[in-house]
């Protein structure tokens, strides 16, 4: 039974406001982000004694000096995207085994103002299979990466373009309930989806996550009280060939499949016990995939989940109620575990899921890196 | 279309591709073969990922293929790449299927490609001082 044994708890979240462009560094939103966690969790910052930081992106040093922290456990996890949820297992481990009471897991980002995604430094694995393989054939972004999947998907099973489009018009729907979220406010229609100009197709504009000027905190905590969700079962998963999705067979397989396998194994539960779905949204395909992989739906048959308003607010599976990375806010997942939390608790306003007693979070990067929790809430 | 000229030029000599670009220079398409199982593999790799032997030979095949998957870049993203659309695409080779070699796609209109279309690869110099010789895949007549 998943509720009786010890089980680690997500006890603070916390975020600064998410625009296209913030005149502040990300060490100084992260520093907000941090300390609005701690309050939520009820702690001074200085008892935070673990740190998961997100490698490459912000001067964690800068954090812990700035915030007086004395950490006894620090470790990164160089997993992209997936490392939220993959931190969420790590810092449960840390905390029950004593390594630390309070773990933080933070992202400070300055997604949309900093270098523009094809000029930054990649911090995919295989360098040299990007160099010799993908650069002189002038494929060099995420959205070119995740397109061949795409196409490849659509070979196979078929996908309308309207099952994306409902992908981004769930998202943006769900921000427009969402106060904190970038694009709140900004309607958008299936015609203006089609509008989108080219990115890579199939991906066009609305197809692509946000690029944000932003951060979040998270703490993991060994403790138990009321407010805090506990995190009741997490797990990793790595695709086949690590390095390249190029010659990956199956060619949609990822991490996530074996992830989401050893969370339901591990729990004795199946997709259809969760209330609700956080899904890594980079792009738009990316939530059908994985919604697929994690066993929500069949191979070939997750657009007949999202059909009809099956992962809107109200319909079979709630997913990404807080707009997502496509139109909440780009922090390479750790909104989700963030919204997922709000979510169990209770506090989400007009976005609230009724009775939300279990969320599913999954974690997907670095070309094959899967990650999936599943969190629950008191009344569970 | 392409910049071919502004293309960066990766290291040629690192010796875990050096056989591939000499082999391009020669008008060949040279993948990693195992020597003790015979597994044909790529990208090139340390070891064969079916029997672990770091024995390696380069073997030369065909360069026909049939179109695995691709996109259509909207958006100029990369040096020697301003022009747009081009397509990137993902080859399955006709000699070895389970290898997939990843090319420019040209001579064609982006609209009428279809997966599975048979495609014949061609060698094109390129770099600031045609320093290296890339693979354009072109439907097959
Ligand atoms: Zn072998």
């Amino acid at each position: 039974m998943a509720g009786m044994s010890m089980k680690a708890c997500v006890t603070g979240v916390g975020n600064t406001e998410y625009r296209k462009q913030i005149n502040r560094s990300a060490e100084v939103l992260a520093v907000e982000a941090v300390v609005a966690a701690a309050a939520d969790a009820g702690i001074d910052p200085q008892q935070i004694d673990g740190l998961i930081p997100y490698p490459g992106h912000i001067g964690d040093d800068v954090i812990q000096a700035a915030l007086s922290l004395n950490p006894r456990f620090r470790a990164t996890i160089d997993m992209g995207g997936c490392g939220a949820v993959s931190a969420l297992r790590l810092a449960s481990m840390a905390v029950l085994s004593g390594a630390a009471n309070h773990v933080l897991l933070f992202r400070g980002l300055k997604g949309s103002s900093g270098a523009r995604k094809a000029d930054r430094p990649s911090f995919l694995p295989g360098q040299p299979f990007r160099r010799h393989l993908e650069y002189v054939y002038g494929m060099n972004t995420p959205a070119q990466r995740y397109a061949v999947l795409c196409q490849r998907y659509k070979h196979e099973y078929g996908l309308d373009r309207r099952t994306l489009g409902e992908i981004a018009l769930a998202a943006r729907a769900h921000a427009n309930l969402n106060p904190i979220a970038q694009m709140h406010g900004r309607d958008l229609t299936m015609d203006d989806y089609l509008a989108g100009r080219m990115i890579a197709d199939p991906y066009t504009l609305f197809d692509c996550c946000l690029e944000t000027d932003g951060a979040s905190a998270v703490i993991v905590s060994a403790r138990n009280d009321a407010r805090d969700i506990r995190i009741l079962s997490v797990a990793e998963g790595q695709g086949a060939s690590p390095d390249d999705t190029s010659n990956r067979e199956p060619f949609l397989d990822i991490g996530l499949t074996q992830a989401a396998n050893r969370v339901w194994n591990d729990l004795g539960m199946g997709p259809e016990d969760m209330d609700a779905a956080m899904i890594y949204d980079c792009f738009t395909f990316e939530v059908l995939h994985q919604l697929e992989e994690a066993g929500f739906a069949g191979h070939g048959e997750g657009a007949a989940l999202i059909a009809d308003g099956g992962i809107r607010l109200g319909g079979k599976l709630p997913v990404n109620t807080h707009g997502g990375m496509l139109s909440e806010a780009h922090q390479a997942g750790l909104n989700h575990v963030v919204e997922a939390v709000r979510q169990l608790r209770g506090e989400c306003g007009a976005r609230q899921v009724e009775n939300a007693r279990l969320i599913a979070v999954t974690g997907w990067g670095q070309l094959g890196d899967g990650s999936f929790a599943v969190l629950g809430g008191r009344n569970v | 279309m392409f910049e071919l000229a502004q293309i960066p030029v990766p290291d040629l000599t690192d010796e875990t591709f050096a056989p591939f670009w000499q082999g391009t220079r020669d008008h060949k398409l040279r993948i990693q073969r195992c020597c003790d199982c015979k597994t044909h593999r790529w990208p090139p790799r340390i070891t064969c990922r079916s029997c672990r032997s770091t024995n390696v030979e380069w073997v030369a095949v065909e360069p026909r293929g049939t179109l695995y998957t691709y996109t259509i870049v909207g958006r100029p993203t990369a040096k020697g790449f301003s022009t747009t659309p081009y397509v990137v695409g993902f080859v399955a080779l006709d000699a070895v299927p389970h290898v997939r070699i990843i090319g420019n796609v040209v001579d064609v209109d982006p609209s009428a490609l279809t997966i599975g279309m048979a495609l014949n690869g061609r060698f094109v110099t390129a770099g600031p001082n045609d320093e290296m010789t890339l693979i354009h895949w072109s439907p097959a007549k």
